[in-house]
């Protein structure tokens, strides 16, 4: 069986206090869309992290499936935007279509 | 119980300031009337900070550290939905509301939270760059001169609101603009040419910018001229920028692997975002010890805020929290 390195839990950031500068030392923290955080697999700290901000631990393929319907839709928002807005010389700063996430074990 | 005296070998001292105090000491600040430790900081980091009141990107700031921040202006979180014109002021842990900026627009924005300047840009709808200026004075927005047919939007910007900069932007060319407080006027060129998402860090006498997206190409300012320095070993399109110097530049933003830290000879990675986004804004006061990264797009618009720490010697207040 595949050794897990990191884990996944749906957390809202509500700001000053969510990730301390104590936390950041212990663990490797990543968000994605829909406020999906991966922290390490196996981790007290993270363990007691993720209680701490009351966060709903999700599988790999929950987590990946809430990024995906988010990125579907951003990728849906930039599909619609007006010709002009995609185009760098009309005086817009570059805005690339959202790329599709995959999410690691 | 032993004394602070017998343990330390001194009387915990009354100053004005952290001049003299040496790593480890404990000192009475006695203009804050505060107790305040010399400590260290092993290792760089990221951390929360209050949550930025509006969702969107390229959000402005004039901040001058992860505890003194002023952010204003920026796109707004649904494509097409134009500009904010909403200013917030940051005092390390909550983001309050400041009078608008005249003018909603992504601006370039440098100085401090006391004292910035809100520089050109684009506005939407209707489409299009402007040269509109607007200078803030710690209460209120006021109009200043025009940026002298600059024309460009998303461009790099650092200084004081007296002697300030702004560098790159779309589209791309070698310009530059200088503001003495008064009036914008054309600067020296660029060696590479500086497009959109360009961000700069540093004062009027020394300074550097990255070239913006999709360059790593990366130019110092020696307050007369620019050089051309090492390139970024990765590209950081529409980022963060932060830093004192020329020898003290910290790129941000849109890095998985890592903030990129510049001292003057080499490039090292440093500490990671936990939200790593895009389509942010120079952050223009801030040093590498300390600064915010706020708002930008990872790549759904987002409304959170990082404090940055840097390694070193740092002096924190003593709390009974």
């Amino acid at each position: 069986m595949a050794h897990k390195t990191y884990q996944y839990c749906v957390a809202e950031n509500w700001g000053k206090g969510f990730i301390t500068h104590d936390d950041s030392r212990k663990l490797e923290f990543r968000s994605f869309p829909g406020n999906v955080w991966r922290v390490n697999a196996h981790n007290q700290d993270a363990n007691r992290w993720i209680a701490g901000v009351n966060g709903t631990h999700k599988t790999l393929s929950e987590a990946q499936a809430i990024v995906d319907a988010e990125v579907t839709q951003a990728q849906a928002d930039w599909d619609a935007l007006p010709a002009e807005q995609k185009a760098p010389s009309a005086g817009f700063e570059v805005i690339t279509r959202p790329e599709d996430i995959t999410l690691e074990e | 119980m032993a004394e602070y005296r017998e343990i330390q070998g001194a009387a915990v001292q009354s100053l004005a300031s952290s001049t003299g105090t040496i790593t480890g000491q404990i000192w009475y600040d006695n203009a804050n009337g505060v107790f305040k430790l010399e400590s260290f900081v092993p290792t760089s980091v990221f951390a929360s900070g209050g949550t930025y009141p509006v969702t969107g990107r390229q959000v402005a700031q004039a901040t001058t550290s992860a505890t003194s921040g002023f952010a204003f202006g920026g796109v707004n979180a649904q494509p097409g939905a134009g500009r904010t014109n909403a200013s917030n002021t940051y005092d390390g842990t909550t983001w309050t509301g400041a009078p608008t900026v005249p003018q909603a627009a992504n601006h370039a924005g440098f100085g401090t939270p006391t004292a910035a300047v809100a520089a050109g840009s684009n506005s939407y709808p209707p489409i299009g760059t402007f040269d509109n200026a607007y200078s803030w004075d710690g209460s209120t927005w006021t109009t200043a001169n025009p940026m002298n047919s600059y024309g460009r939007t998303n461009s790099g910007a650092f200084g004081t609101q007296t002697a300030g900069i702004v560098v790159g932007g779309e589209p791309a060319q070698t310009t530059s603009r200088e503001y003495d407080g008064t009036s914008f006027t054309a600067g020296p060129a660029t060696n590479v040419t500086m497009s959109g998402g360009s961000s700069g860090a540093g004062s009027y006498a020394s300074g550097a910018a990255l070239a913006g997206n999709p360059s790593t190409q990366f130019e110092e300012w020696t307050g007369t001229a620019w050089t051309a320095s090492t390139a970024s070993p990765t590209q950081n399109a529409y980022g963060f920028s932060a830093g004192q110097d020329s020898d003290n530049f910290l790129s941000m933003g849109n890095l998985p692997g890592g903030s990129m830290l510049w001292n003057g000879t080499s490039w090292s990675t440093d500490a990671v975002l936990s939200t790593v986004r895009a389509s942010g804004a120079p952050v223009g006061g801030s040093t590498v010890s300390s600064a915010l990264v706020v708002a930008g797009n990872d790549p759904t618009n987002t409304n959170l805020t990082e404090e940055y720490t840097g390694s070193g010697p740092v002096t924190q207040t003593i709390t009974t929290s």
